[in-house]
């Protein structure tokens, strides 16, 4: 219960975050919440908050153009680190003594 | 006493389980969905999101404005009083040029008018709802679209003549406004300039966005450019799209390198103008 609180306290400061980077103004606060929830294993968070910079800011001007979604490639790029990332610690071989 | 290493813990054996679970699956999937209905229809999508953000973002514009009055009062009143007449001063000065520039401006459009040609533009009032540093890029969203007679490629000014950008996208009752500044926007133009004969005169000039409200040009070498020579953009109903701050000339080159910046400054925006059917006129 103490963890499940804590992950909703976690997730409810990611979505201010994102909300913050959008009214305050500050475009870097956006990306802050994309990659902590990411890395904090809110993989649909970070996804959904992708999408939703890319809809508000609109399609990259300049060399960025040809990327379309960038915050959604970068929460999708994020998701999948932090993914293969957790994988490999759980996997990671324990000794035991017989 | 022997050591192995175990292929299958039993935390290894969860996180397959919660994969192949059907609530994973699902919210993998509609996760999918919504990526490909975002991707496919983006303009769509971007209408419904700004016909709410729209009324959110002006409600946030006043709040600011409000609390910005509160902690006002908490400045000294010598202060205040200071910045009163000094910002009275600039006031009447500003007045009476703007008044000047309106009485030139309409006898502009009526020395055109006798000539043939209607040089005034209709123009449509948005408000900025979003500009640099909320947005990434160089751009604007105004609170102006499809609705009020927007079309894609109309040119924006802060101001009467003075062109910041032009409409990249349209929604139903928002717009997108690529600043003219913005990295890899490219458009020719006419440098305002006095040539060596001291006539005034124009020259052709491509000008490329740096980002941040400034831009930069080449000119040939040798050519009569200072800083505070002004960017056109030609037509009948002429913009003023900046002006020169810096010109960089090295010895032997072939051309000389002028840096140029927008006319006003993108972050104080909070109205502008749409010059409606008026593409790059």
């Amino acid at each position: 219960m103490l963890m499940d609180s804590k992950r909703s306290i976690l997730t409810l400061v990611i979505a201010l975050c994102a909300v913050a980077g959008f009214a305050v103004p500050c475009w870097q606060l956006a990306i802050l919440a994309v990659l902590a929830a990411a890395i904090s294993g809110r993989y649909a968070l970070a996804v959904c908050l992708g999408l939703l910079l890319d809809i508000a800011y609109g399609v990259p001007v300049g060399v960025l153009h040809a990327l379309l979604f960038p915050f959604t490639l970068l929460a999708l790029i994020t998701v999948g680190g932090a993914f293969v990332m957790s994988n490999s610690l759980r996997k990671k071989p324990a000794d035991r003594l017989y | 006493m022997r050591t192995t290493s175990s292929k299958r813990t039993p935390l290894n054996r969860a996180s397959g389980r919660m994969l192949r679970s059907p609530s994973t699956f699902f919210s993998i999937l509609a996760l999918v969905v919504l990526i490909l209905v975002v991707f496919l229809w983006r303009d769509g999508v971007a209408s419904v999101f700004w016909r709410g953000a729209v009324p959110v973002l002006d409600a946030r514009g006043g709040l600011s404005s409000d609390v910005g009055g509160v902690f006002a009062q908490f400045s000294s009143k010598a202060e205040l009083a200071a910045e009163n007449a000094r910002l009275s001063d600039a006031l009447a000065s500003t007045s009476a040029a703007l008044l000047d520039r309106d009485l030139l401006y309409q006898e502009n459009l009526d020395l055109k008018l006798r000539l043939g040609r209607d040089a005034s533009v209709p123009t449509i009032l948005a408000g900025v709802v979003m500009r640099p540093p909320a947005v990434p890029y160089d751009t604007l969203t105004i609170d102006a679209g499809q609705g009020e007679g927007v079309t894609r490629g109309d040119l924006v000014s802060a101001g009467g003549t003075t062109l910041i950008g032009s409409v990249d996208t349209v929604y139903a009752h928002a717009s997108r406004v690529v600043l003219f500044s913005a990295p890899g926007q490219s458009y020719d133009a006419l440098l305002s300039m006095t040539d060596q004969a001291g006539v005034a005169t124009t020259i052709p000039v491509h000008v490329e966005g740096q980002g941040a409200g400034s831009f930069t040009a080449q000119v040939p070498s040798g050519t009569v450019v200072a800083a505070g020579n002004t960017i056109l953009f030609s037509g009948i109903a002429t913009g003023f799209v900046g002006f020169v701050s810096h010109v960089e000339a090295n010895e032997g080159d072939s051309f000389e390198t002028l840096y140029a910046r927008l006319p006003v400054d993108p972050l104080g925006l909070r109205f502008v103008e749409v010059r409606r059917n008026a593409h790059g006129q």
